[in-house]
């Protein structure tokens, strides 16, 4: 019982990473139709940025994290501008070779300037707590309240504000959208921020329980791919779902099935789901 | 809806060609040494290994073992049949590939006509010993997988010691058996290498009266948390943990242990090192560490040098070296080992009489190793056995009370007495 336990507490920690990366990834592909394959290095690039705050400046982890969430926002927005904006109207093969680029340019840039090797993050909050038996790390709570914080204020900021509604109305309908007076670039650029922002913010609570170098994206962004095709691909409540779907089914997986088999199970899910429905659980987003 | 499907289609296609591609690579045929001695004609020493990607740092700490013992040779030059000549080593980058190595190898022989060829893996050694002996290189492999002798190749050298010799008397097991207790559970790696220790492992603990309550790998490298493989094997209530892959997965491993309760020890593979983990962890996290010794260990200790009749000044030496020449970068293992290697094989180059002939070079070696100044022997090796691998005397490191303490471990008896005699 307390294996059980402690293995549905494990997978709701890694679930909420996975819940954040998948969120940002799906509300680009909502708004532009951008499976965003640099999703995963702009991940990364949160956790470096965090890290160096921290190691050089002495920054407070929170704080750190914030800055690094107002950098990732800068860059997304700057890699929106940059790379993608100039290709609206070409064919949807060249938006996918460039976030392609962008991965491969990132990871390389985090290699010069950072170096291949492994770094932990650094957190105040490295205390044991016990609880029911249960052993859990302060640094672990904090992920799953912060992803619970940031999921409640995504939603209020997505129905209750107006730059909010105006997000959800160019994924649901992007030339309705603009002809009722929605600027589409500027919300593009809103939304890239968002997501870079969020990915910044999960980086940062993953990296002090996991470690930060540059290739750390990949598996996170697989995850996530899988997470969004499962929830419905721009769909926001299905990344939610998809996140803590897949963080349980990890952890059970392998603890009641087999170890070895635990990715398998995950995609045995995914592939489940998929022949039941086929365009996801919940793919209310895009039409 | 064809178009979200012709999507989904592209991810899938896109993520498989990320996977493929990996980290790409450069060509790179840079050749290091010093170039103050222009008079003399060069012979070169092949290297393939990866000096770019993930391993880099790995390929290019062998590279930089191997110049620093070259800077000292070069100062004087090497006597080869009556003639001075200097030595450099070509360097071919493989990105550990075993099908890149032995294109390299190839490419090695033909162009700069060396003789030696070192090679840092095992993928690597076993491609290259497919075709070495017909044309005519050495081999100077730095793995420390057994399986590399069992080839029967008369002209391959195996340098680091082998894995199955931390499980002697007096060994890994040894000391958790005796502090911690007889129940282990395995978290290993998934790679080839961990399988293959862990097999060794598993039998050897069983053979001791030791109870294995479950083995449990784990991709060290693409996990995105231990918390879930740890908290199972921990629900055996193990006393001992086998774990190992690269230092600072590894080192993740042993924190999330401890935040979940474990009191125990941990048996670890050799590839992780204990030097390495403590720069990012807690000291007291660590204790019951058993693991392979640091170089610094072999400068620090010096009984397991007088114990064989040889001293610790190659270690000491080659530390303050390494500090002049590299500064704040840490002094690894295969550093310290390609450093002595080098000594020896231009020493067998020397004694052989010609740098052509690798059957001539190989027969020397006994000779080679006889003849080392304790100062150039960063290791101990009592010598070279008949299957070409170096006789190793090796420390383990066992933390205790919040302290590293070394312990000495010999090579089995039994191999021992395939020892070549110099002639």
């Amino acid at each position: 019982m307390d294996l059980f336990l402690q293995q549905i507490i494990n997978g709701l920690t890694t679930g909420s990473i996975y819940c954040l990366v998948a969120l940002g990834l799906t509300l680009v592909y909502g708004v532009m139709h951008l499976p965003n394959f640099a999703h995963g290095s702009l991940y990364m690039m949160g956790a470096f940025i965090t890290l160096t705050l921290i190691k050089s400046s002495g920054l407070n982890y929170w704080l750190a994290m914030l800055a690094s969430a107002v950098a990732l926002a800068a860059i997304g927005i700057a890699a929106e501008r940059l790379v993608f904006h100039p290709l609206r109207n070409a064919p949807h093969a060249n938006n996918l070779i460039a976030a392609v680029g962008l991965l491969l340019f990132l990871e390389g840039l985090a290699h010069v300037i950072w170096g291949p090797e492994f770094w932990q993050l650094p957190t105040p909050y490295d205390r044991v707590v016990q609880f029911l038996g249960l052993t859990i790390t302060q640094q672990r709570l904090f992920i799953v309240a912060a992803t619970l914080v940031l999921l409640a204020g995504l939603y209020l900021f997505l129905k209750k504000t107006l730059v909010g509604a105006s997000i959800e109305a160019m994924s649901q309908d992007r030339k309705g959208a603009s002809l009722v007076g929605i600027k589409v670039s500027r919300v593009s650029m809103l939304t890239f921020a968002i997501a870079t922002g969020l990915a910044a913010v999960a980086a940062s609570l993953a990296g002090p329980i996991n470690l930060v170098y540059p290739s750390m994206g990949h598996i996170v962004i697989l995850k996530a791919f899988v997470i969004i095709v499962l929830g419905g691909m721009g769909s926001l409540p299905g990344a939610v779902l998809g996140g803590y779907i897949l963080g349980l089914a990890e952890s059970m997986g392998a603890t009641y099935i087999s170890m070895a088999y635990k990715d398998l199970i995950a995609f045995a899910i995914l592939v489940l789901i998929l022949s039941l429905r086929p365009t996801g659980l919940l793919s209310g987003g895009v039409k | 809806m064809i178009n979200r499907k012709a999507i989904a289609v592209a991810c899938v296609l896109v993520l498989s060609a990320l996977a493929l591609v990996g980290c790409g690579g450069k060509e790179s045929g840079q050749k290091s040494g010093e170039g103050q001695q222009a008079k003399m004609e060069t012979i070169y020493i092949g290297f393939t290994g990866p000096t770019s990607g993930g391993a880099a740092k790995y390929g290019q700490n062998c590279i930089d073992g191997m110049n620093l013992a070259l800077e000292e040779i070069n100062s004087k030059g090497l006597s080869v049949g009556g003639k001075k000549y200097r030595l450099e080593v070509a360097v071919l980058d493989d990105r550990y590939r075993p099908n890149e190595a032995a294109t390299n190898a190839r490419r090695l022989v033909q162009q700069n006509k060396t003789s030696v060829v070192f090679c840092p893996h095992s993928g690597g050694i076993n491609a290259l010993a497919q075709f070495n002996e017909k044309e005519n290189f050495l081999i100077a492999g730095y793995t420390s997988s057994p399986a590399a002798e069992q080839l029967g190749n008369k002209l391959l050298i195996r340098i680091p010691t082998p894995f199955t010799w931390y499980l002697v008397e007096g060994g890994f097991i040894d000391q958790a058996m005796q502090r911690f207790g007889k129940n282990a559970v395995c978290v290993p790696g998934v790679h080839e290498y961990a399988k293959a220790w862990t097999d060794v492992f598993i039998k050897a603990w069983e053979k001791k009266g030791g109870k294995i309550l479950g083995n449990y790998p784990v991709d060290y490298t693409s996990e995105a948390d231990f918390y879930t493989p740890v908290s199972k094997a921990l629900a055996g209530k193990p006393d001992v943990m086998f774990i190992g892959g690269p230092s600072e997965p590894t080192g993740l491993v042993i924190k999330q242990a401890r935040e979940l309760g474990f009191k125990g020890g941990f048996v670890v593979m050799d590839q992780a090192k204990q030097n390495e983990i403590e720069r990012f962890l807690k000291m007291e996290y660590l204790e019951g560490f058993i693991g392979t010794g640091a170089v610094e260990d072999y400068a620090t200790s010096s009984d397991y040098a007088t114990k064989v009749g040889k001293t610790n000044k190659g270690a000491v030496v080659f530390l303050e070296k390494w500090k002049k020449r590299f500064g704040d970068k840490e002094p690894t293992s295969e550093a310290s080992y390609h450093y002595m290697t080098m000594f020896i094989i231009a020493k067998a180059i020397e004694l052989a009489g010609t740098y052509t002939d690798p059957k001539a070079i190989y027969a020397k070696l006994p000779a080679a190793i006889e003849a080392l100044p304790d100062e150039q022997m960063t290791r101990v090796i009592e010598g070279i056995s008949d299957t070409g691998g170096f006789i190793n005397v090796t420390l383990g490191c066992h933390v205790k009370n919040g302290k590293r303490e070394s312990f000495t471990m010999f090579a089995p008896p039994e191999y021992k007495a395939k020892k070549v005699q110099p002639r």
